[in-house]
């Protein structure tokens, strides 16, 4: 085999196991409780740590998360409680009570609305 | 050795004859401190911020803050912090120092968690043997600080906290640091760090952690990138560990008991010689320097009685240090004893608005410095040996008085007895004011003492052919003692803390003057001299320092900086006894933080800084004083976390590849007379340089 066609096997390799993860991928909208910058920050870190996530977004203004993931990896279910772990709430269900009241004052969705100066 | 484990023996034996007694839980040596770290609960991003709670200059580094230097030891993690600079101390050992105020790193009392650290022979050194990813956080006070500990923080203090045994839930959960964390770091030049923390609880009521270091650069690895004949960095090994418990007693006592142990061994100098040796025995140059130290402390405390604003608390310590070095035929050693007990007793005065502090504190301090070859004393091989030997009772006072919801004074003062030099009285003074939500203003003042080990301290000029020649202030050379040296700070700092780009900033501003008698100065402004003398003349610093946080941008974080150092006294060797800045000192420096995350994965950090020109020594007899050339340093590094509880990180230093060609006067005959490792030092030896690291929670 001379060089050239290890290196065409290769990339042909590539492009099938890409090809293949690429059908896995999904992206998926849906709505996560929150207020300031700092929730934004909180809720994106949960989603992104969470197994087979490319990308997680949450928009403070729309409180929708937008995250790339894979479905053989996890499932909307499961990025839901990983929220509703860090304290945000979904409509999957609710965050427990002690996780929540851990949350800064300005992340208290539930009774306040942030301020946009209190993301210290 | 023989005292070594003497020392080890009484700290195990007062470990456990104090155990009817308890302890701080933030192990600071100020209880009132510890209502403050509890009472801080806000999730707060920034790594660097003042202590709001405190009137002294105080400024907070976390953790985050030492990733971005992400090397290695403490005296290399100040390379974001304005205030510290961290300066090379010669061209052979790799050694750093730090200066603070425009003084040496000396002048800074450096503690673990209230208990006296680096002293006398450590003094200058101790940092770099402190592993920095042993360490949680640093409270750096620039000015006068308490005066509980002791009277020795004459440009400042930096309390270091470590890694503790036991940590609160809370805690836990927003570090993600659980039961055990390991580090690892690489970079080209050979040099490899392990660190491991691992903790648990050893019985219902007893936490323990392990926190262990290593580190090695193979011999095989030592290069000489600017052709000086010189190995750039040392090869070597090291090792340290500390042993960390507390115990929780009943009623709310707690019981802290600590063993710290550190080895480290560096071979440096000549790898080869460019000309043919000129004598068939002449060797090559070495430098190689050693360092031993065992510590131990314990700590007790809690409250009295019902009352929760009554607490007692108990501090001992105990070290044995030594250190060697050989530099040609010029042989160092250094052997300390050290014993400190503090007893703090804390009330209020009527109501809580006025909390007193009051206690006792005894040092007892013994250490021996030998320098022996012919480089010493020129004609004849004699030893230089200069001893210290202090017995130190003391007993203190302090009143943190709120006057009105907005001003804060904080007094001090301790009244020292030495069994050598008699009386010696301290006092402190902090005040805070809030003009409103956003503005305050601080000032301190006060008082300081130490005794200096010359030699420990001017290590990187042993580092040569100079003659040494230790005088007395009556003229005559001097073998015995030394006098203390004293010394008078003030200090102002206004500070902002508000909105800018809609999210959380601070500015500040502070300037310092402090004035030292009795200053023991190296003079190396002779060519062919090295002179200890103390100063007749006071040696007076100046510093000035501002400071910029702000988040322009989401996951942004940005830090401008610049201070002004400018410390100047008269040196005697000069003909007329000039006043001139300290050599190699940057009267300016700039610099510029910026931190960004693109997601939670991935985040960059780099720092460009810019230090002035700097005043180099004469080079030769009638050379005069030199410049060193302004130098721009730039450090990058790209974090990346494949989960929550790992980081991988890749980045360089000196980016900018700016580095000293010729750092070493007369490299090419190290045992001449014109041999001079130190003076001309200004930059990097290394130059560009990348590194890959590791972090596992």
């Amino acid at each position: 085999m001379t060089f050239k066609t290890l290196v065409i096997v290769f990339l042909l390799a590539f492009w099938a196991i890409g090809a293949q993860a690429q059908s896995l991928v999904k992206t998926e909208t849906f709505r996560i409780e929150g207020n300031c910058e700092m929730c934004q920050d909180r809720i994106e870190e949960a989603l992104a740590f969470q197994k087979g996530v490319k990308s997680a977004r949450w928009n403070p203004e729309s409180k929708l998360a937008t995250v790339v993931y894979r479905t053989d990896k996890t499932t909307v279910l499961q990025l839901k409680q990983a929220a509703m772990a860090a304290g945000h709430d979904t409509d999957a269900g609710k965050a427990a009570d002690a996780v929540y009241q851990a949350l800064p004052d300005c992340c208290q969705f539930r009774t306040k609305a942030c301020k946009e100066s209190s993301s210290k | 050795m023989r005292a070594l484990g003497l020392v080890v023996l009484a700290g195990l034996a007062l470990c456990t004859t104090a155990m009817a007694q308890q302890v701080p839980d933030t192990a600071s040596a100020r209880p009132m401190e510890l209502l403050i770290e509890e009472a801080v609960v806000e999730e707060t991003r920034s790594t660097q911020q003042l202590d709001r709670l405190s009137s002294t200059i105080t400024t907070k580094i976390s953790v985050g803050e030492f990733h971005k230097g992400a090397c290695c030891n403490l005296s290399e993690s100040f390379e974001t912090t304005p205030g510290i600079d961290a300066l090379q101390a010669d061209a052979v050992t790799g050694q750093k120092r730090i200066q603070m105020l425009g003084l040496a790193g000396s002048y800074t009392q450096v503690q673990l968690e209230g208990v006296p650290y680096t002293r006398g022979l450590s003094a200058a050194s101790g940092l770099s043997y402190l592993p920095g990813p042993w360490v949680e956080g640093i409270q750096l006070t620039r000015g006068a600080s308490s005066v509980t500990p002791s009277a020795e923080g004459m440009a400042g203090q930096i309390n270091v906290e470590l890694f503790k045994p036991l940590v609160p839930a809370k805690q836990m959960q927003k570090d993600g640091f659980g039961q055990w964390t390991l580090n690892g770091y690489l970079n080209p030049m050979g040099r490899l760090e392990a660190n491991a923390i691992v903790r648990g609880k050893l019985a219902p009521r007893w936490h323990s952690a392990l926190l262990a270091h290593a580190n090695g650069l193979p011999h095989a690895m030592r290069m000489d990138v600017n052709k000086d004949g010189f190995a750039d960095i040392p090869a070597g090994r090291g090792a340290s560990m500390l042993w960390r418990n507390e115990v929780t007693l009943p009623k709310g006592w707690h019981f802290q008991a600590h063993l710290l142990g550190q080895a480290d061994a560096r071979f440096g100098g000549q790898l080869s010689r460019a000309e043919p040796l000129q004598a068939p025995n002449v060797s090559l140059y070495e430098a190689n320097t050693g360092h031993n130290r065992l510590q131990v402390w314990t700590k007790l405390g809690g409250g009295l009685g019902q009352r929760p604003y009554k607490s007692i608390g108990l501090i001992t310590s105990f070290s044995a240090h030594q250190q060697q070095a050989t530099y040609g035929q010029r042989r160092y050693a250094g052997i300390q004893q050290s014993g400190y007990i503090n007893l703090i007793y804390r009330t209020v005065l009527g109501n809580t608005n006025r909390i007193i502090l009051m206690g006792t504190t005894l040092q007892a301090d013994r250490w021996q410095e030998y320098l022996d070859g012919p480089a010493y004393g020129g004609a004849s091989a004699d030893t230089l040996v200069i001893k210290h030997q202090e017995i130190l009772p003391g007993l203190y006072t302090e009143l943190n008085w709120k006057l009105t919801p907005v001003a804060t004074l904080v007094a001090g003062i301790r009244a020292e007895r030495s069994d050598r030099w008699g009386y010696f009285v301290t006092p402190r003074l902090q005040g805070s004011y809030r003009f409103n939500e956003k503005l305050s203003l601080r000032l301190t003042a006060g008082r300081g003492r130490r005794i200096p080990a010359l030699l420990a301290e001017a290590q990187g000029w042993l580092v040569s052919s100079r003659r040494i020649e230790v005088v007395a202030k009556d003229g005559r050379r001097h073998q015995g003692f030394v006098q203390p040296e004293q010394s008078w700070n003030m200090g102002t700092g206004l500070f902002w803390e508000g909105a800018l780009f809609k999210r959380a900033a601070t500015i500040t501003l502070d300037g310092f003057y402090t004035r030292l008698a009795n200053a023991w100065l190296p003079d190396a402004e002779t060519p062919g001299l090295l002179r200890f003398y103390q100063s007749p003349r006071p040696v007076e610093a100046f510093a000035l320092q501002a400071q910029v946080d702000a988040k322009p941008i989401r996951r942004m974080d940005v830090r401008l900086g610049y201070r002004l150092a400018d410390t100047r006294a008269h040196f005697m060797t000069i003909e007329g006894a000039p006043r001139l800045l300290l050599p190699q000192m940057a009267r300016h420096r700039w610099m510029a933080n910026v931190a960004y995350a693109f997601s939670p994965r991935w985040s960059v950090d780099a720092t460009l800084s810019y230090a002035s020109t700097k005043r180099l020594v004469a080079a030769a007899p009638q050379g005069g004083s030199g410049a060193s050339p302004a130098f721009t340093n730039l450090l990058a590094q790209v974090t990346y976390k494949p989960s929550r509880h790992v980081d991988i990180y890749f980045g360089g230093e000196d980016l900018l590849g700016q580095r000293q060609a010729n750092p070493i006067l007369g490299a090419n005959d190290p045992f001449g007379p014109g041999f001079d490792a130190a003076s001309q030092v200004w930059g990097p030896v290394i130059g560009r340089m990348v590194y890959l690291g590791f972090r596992i929670k």
